[in-house]
């Protein structure tokens, strides 16, 4: 998930900003079939997934594209009078929401497609949805690692001092490398390891020397690793390094046989918010198989919708789905411990 | 005051220039870009003596003394201090003090400290310089503020303190620019008489660059007059105003009546020059019909009737023309005459008298005379 | 003047009142043109700082000091202070060490070659730091530019590692915060009347006496100031420890970032920010205190 904040976003934010601020005109606009949603600023949101389902639904969408937590972080703060109707984040941030009482359940709403979601796929109880799994496990660059890893304990090989990069605990993202340093330390399957997390700080401690950055600059790193620089990079998801492999660059996601992590891209709507018929046409729309296939090959991601026929070239093997709540619960323990423990020097 | 005797200047020149030269500047050049500041300038100046620079704004006075104090380098020429060269010794090493025209003391100091700098910089104990310091703050009676910051000091303070902390130093030379250009009018007549009594005193050789001329000839013994970076004349205030070597010089030092002309003869060492004003007879060896200036300065000029009572031998010039305007100047008066073609040529006639006589009003027709022998002639520029 | 609920003497009264037409007339006019810069730091800056610092002190029974004491009683934090402190330390006497013949270069230097020397100083501002992030990890990994300079010059044998050091976000923050250093020497330098130096040269002094004694003391109040913003910037860096360094070296401000943001935590945010605040106002105070006394007593 690359927190990359283009022009155009940030074009469209301002006028979302602008529209909201300006409340009496934004109502009467939204009569003119407008809904403003909230997400991440991944590259293909607009320019494909919502060029699709505005022609198909002939509304309009403004969107905002911003980091999770900065989104809940609006949503809070216009919790009187909200103006989104629909928001993306991860679970982690959704889980927060949730707590807030700031989205509502989407159970019992009119999004038919939503039965045929895989159960993994609709949190507690249907309170959002997840509209596709972008797969994680380690990012490694072409050029200097032939053969690919086959297991996550190779990050830990002598020969890739200074040659790795992971992200900040910060960045969901990050649950990765602690997933993977639990796995090696315990040996339980990857989607245990979430519960036995705080057993793996000790096995990431032993990776430091290998750790040339703990990054907050995912683009940076991603620049670094494509470069060869950086071999190893724990780990951007299916979305970046997919979408940068489908563009020729010299890196690819790993298949250790552990197994993969799904990443969580959720949706929900904003309680209370604007034209919530619109908010779930335009969530029926994300879970329709049609649009999950477009989506899955636009970012590279694993379809929620049973019904969707996969792509025929991501075969991605099962994805281990977590349990987020758990992750939510423990993050700011793990951040204190990341970096205590792991970026000190 | 009338022109003083010629002997009186030859009586004191062979003295002088028995003195050794103390220093010697020669055929000093020095370019910014295409102009020629300096241009193959020479001056030598005696042991003792004190020299004023005077010359127009732009002459080159600053660049020189700059030149002769290390500041700036020449681009030809030498400099000699004490038989010694110094051209290509750095300021430091020269030992020439200077005081600038903005006296350029040091601020963050006090004025003790400011006296004491250039003792401690040539490496003298603080407890050598002290007593040397406090000397220094006596000669020019600043002892009460020796702890004032320099700032907190009068215009005459701060000068004052510039030239001690020159001469505190015991520099073999001192540089003066325009030292009392920053000064009231009243404070620099006091201030020049000061300087030169205490420069008399400490004995030094200095050069003093100003460009009034009244002030040159109150604190010098020679005042070199330059123009366009070269030196006019350099002689004792006496000769230069009795005896100017150019029309420039006679210009610049003094005011004078001139008058233009045509030598109509020409024997025995004297002309008879046809002015505007009428036939002048003067000393002086042109051929006839050149093309020249008659001048004579304005206290050597009598009204007629005064002149009357002089033996008609001594050469006597008469000029009749009329009183174009009545300057009362206190002790003196000045009567400005009509003269064909004044104002736009160098033509002018001026008469100073001790007293304003009867019936001197505009339009009133008058005769001036004058002594051949005062009268000076300069070949038309 | 201590006031009471009795009312004052007559004497106070009148002495208050003879006084009052005073006011006024201390009140230079011209004081007035700062009214709306202040109007305007007091609702950007005032209030969110008041806000800041009554959120450090607040507690579900009311005032607490417990924030306060999670920061400066945990060794982790007192390292991340001190992280800053030499972050600051080392970015504004780095930056003093290259600006201060910088800003002399700025003064002398006439037409074009002045003209040149703004650009080379000035220009890296408008260049965003996420910019520079990425120039620089061109040129300090190990196939980047320095170190195949460096190998071809036969200084070293192998490829050194430069990405991400300490050394590296040195050079980084010094290069962000150049400018500040080189401006205000530069403005005093400007000032500075090159006829104190040669008046010193006649006095016989060498041109290092000349430094030491006239231009380095006149130039103080310069470098004083140029220390003190570059201090106070590089101390509350975020941005360009962030991006050059990342979680490795954590500064103040990224632990009030990772507060506010992340741990949702008003408590340690905003008491890490008040201790930054104060030692960044004791730095300027100081500052201040030693710029008078510079001016007052000279050397
Ligand atoms: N550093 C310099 N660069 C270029 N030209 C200069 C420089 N210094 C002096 N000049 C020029 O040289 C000429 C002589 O300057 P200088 O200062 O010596 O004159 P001055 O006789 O001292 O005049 P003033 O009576 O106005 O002080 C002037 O035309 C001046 O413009
Ligand atoms: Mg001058």
């Amino acid at each position: 998930m690359m927190h990359r904040s283009t022009r155009r976003t940030l074009l469209k934010g301002i006028a979302a900003g602008s529209a909201w601020s300006l409340a009496a005109p934004a109502i009467v606009r939204a009569a003119e079939r407008e809904i403003f949603v909230g997400g991440p600023a991944s590259p293909g949101l607009e320019d494909i997934l919502f060029k699709h389902i505005e022609r198909k639904h002939g509304f309009k969408i403004l969107f905002e594209g911003t980091n999770s937590l900065i989104n809940l972080e609006k949503i809070r703060s216009n919790r009187a009078r909200p103006t989104m109707t629909v928001t993306m984040m991860d679970d982690p941030v959704l889980v927060l929401a949730e707590r807030e009482g700031l989205i509502a359940p989407l159970r019992g709403l009119n999004i038919p497609n939503l039965a045929d979601l895989r159960p993994d796929a609709r949190p507690h109880d249907s309170m959002w949805a997840n509209w596709c799994f972008p797969a994680a496990s380690i990012s490694y660059n072409t050029d200097n690692v032939k053969p690919a890893p086959t297991s996550y304990a190779e990050c830990w090989d002598r020969k890739y001092r200074d040659k790795v990069i992971i992200i900040s605990m910060r960045i969901t993202q990050a649950v990765v490398p602690l997933l993977a340093a639990t796995h090696v330390a315990t040996g339980k399957p990857l989607a245990e390891c979430l519960r036995l997390a705080d057993e793996g700080f000790a096995k990431l401690r032993e990776l430091r020397p290998n750790i040339l950055q703990i990054t907050t600059n995912p683009p940076q790193a991603q620049q670094l690793h494509e470069s060869g620089e950086v071999d190893l990079y724990l780990s951007p998801d299916s979305r970046t390094t997919l979408f940068r492999k489908s563009r020729g660059a010299p890196v690819d996601l790993a298949r250790p046989r552990e197994g993969m992590v799904a990443m969580p891209a959720g949706v929900a709507l904003v309680k209370d918010g604007p034209n919530q018929e619109l908010g779930m046409t335009f969530i029926n729309e994300l879970l329709d198989p049609e649009t999950q296939a477009l989506a899955a090959r636009t970012f590279f991601s694993l379809p929620t919708n049973t019904k969707t026929a996969k792509p025929a070239d991501l075969d991605f093997p099962d994805l281990a789905v977590l349990d987020w709540e758990y992750f939510a619960d423990n993050r700011n323990r793990w951040i204190e411990r990341f970096e205590r423990e792991i970026a000190v020097r | 005051m009338t022109t003083m005797p010629s002997l009186a200047v030859e009586a004191t020149a062979p003295a002088r220039t028995s003195a050794p030269e103390h220093l010697v500047v020669s055929g000093a050049t020095k370019r910014f870009g295409a102009v020629t500041v300096l241009d193959d300038l020479s001056i030598s100046v005696a042991k003792g003596e004190f020299v004023s620079l005077l010359g127009p704004s732009g002459c080159g006075k600053t660049t020189l003394l700059r030149c002769v104090a290390g500041l700036l380098r020449l681009d030809r020429g030498r400099i000699l201090v004490a038989g010694a060269e110094i051209t290509r010794l750095p300021a430091h090493k020269r030992n020439i003090g200077v005081v600038f025209q903005n006296y350029a003391l040091f601020p963050h100091l006090t004025v003790a400290e400011n006296l004491g700098f250039g003792l401690r910089a040539q490496g003298v104990s603080r407890a050598e310089a002290a007593p040397r310091v406090a000397e220094a703050l006596a000669l020019v009676r600043m002892t009460e503020h020796a702890d004032k910051p320099v700032t907190a000091l009068s215009g005459g303070q701060q000068q004052r303190v510039a030239v001690a902390r020159a001469l505190a130093v015991r520099p073999s030379l001192l540089l003066l620019d325009e030292p009392f250009s920053a000064l009231d009018r009243k404070l620099r007549e006091v201030m020049q008489v000061e300087l030169k009594h205490l420069l008399r005193e400490v004995g030094i050789t200095a050069i003093f660059v100003t460009h009034d001329q009244e002030e040159a000839l109150v604190v010098s013994d020679r005042i070199a007059v330059m123009n366009a970076g070269r030196i006019e004349q350099l002689a004792d205030p006496a000769t230069l105003y009795g005896r100017p070597a150019s029309l420039y010089v006679l210009d610049f030092v003094g005011q004078s009546t001139r008058l233009t002309g045509q030598v109509m003869e020409s024997a025995e060492g004297e002309v008879t020059v046809d002015t505007p004003l009428g036939r002048v007879r003067a000393p002086g060896l042109f051929l006839s019909g050149s093309q020249v200036v008659v001048a004579v300065r304005p206290e050597a000029m009598m009204l007629d009737g005064v002149a009357a009572g002089m033996p008609p031998s001594a050469g006597i010039n008469r000029l009749t023309t009329r009183i174009r305007e009545v300057s009362f100047l206190g002790s003196r008066t000045l009567l400005h005459l009509e003269v064909p073609d004044s104002g736009t040529t160098v033509n002018r006639a001026l008469i100073e008298l001790p007293r304003l006589p009867e019936g001197a009003s505009p339009g009133n027709p008058v005769t001036v005379a004058f002594r051949a022998a005062d009268t000076m002639v300069f070949p038309a520029s | 003047m201590s006031v009471s609920a009795a009312a004052p003497p007559a004497s106070s009264l009148s002495a208050a009142r003879a006084a009052l037409p005073q006011l006024p007339r201390r009140l230079d006019p011209l004081a007035l043109l700062a009214l709306p810069a202040l109007l305007f730091m007091a609702v950007v800056f005032l209030m969110p700082l008041l806000l800041l610092l009554w959120a450090s002190v607040r507690a579900e029974g009311g005032f607490s000091l417990a924030g306060y004491v999670r920061v400066l009683g945990d060794s982790y934090y007192i390292g991340v202070i001190g992280n800053s402190l030499r972050l600051g330390l080392v970015t504004a006497f780095g930056a003093l060490l290259l600006g201060y013949p910088a800003a002399f270069a700025l003064a002398r230097a006439r037409g074009y070659a002045q003209a040149i020397l703004f650009a080379l100083v000035f220009l890296p501002l408008t260049v965003s730091i996420i910019v520079k992030s990425f120039g620089w990890g061109i040129v300090l990994r190990r196939d980047g530019i320095l170190n195949w300079l460096l190998i071809s010059l036969g200084l070293i044998e192998r490829p050194l590692r430069m990405l991400f050091t300490e050394e590296s976000l040195y050079a980084g923050m010094i290069n962000v915060f150049l400018p500040f250093m080189v401006l205000p020497i530069y403005s005093v330098v400007r000032m500075l009347d090159p006829r104190l130096s040669e008046a010193a040269a006649t006095l016989g002094a060498s041109p290092l006496f000349r430094f030491l004694r006239i231009t380095l003391p006149l130039s103080l109040p310069g470098v004083v100031a140029g220390l003190s913003i570059v201090f106070s910037l590089a101390v509350a860096a975020y941005v360009t420890p962030s991006l050059l360094m990342g979680d490795r070296y954590m500064t103040m401000s990224m632990v009030m970032a990772k507060a506010f943001l992340n741990l949702r935590d008003w408590q340690l945010g905003s008491a890490m920010a008040a201790v930054l605040l104060a030692l960044a106002v004791a730095v300027v105070v100081g500052a201040g205190l030693l710029q008078r006394r510079l001016a007052r007593h000279g050397q």
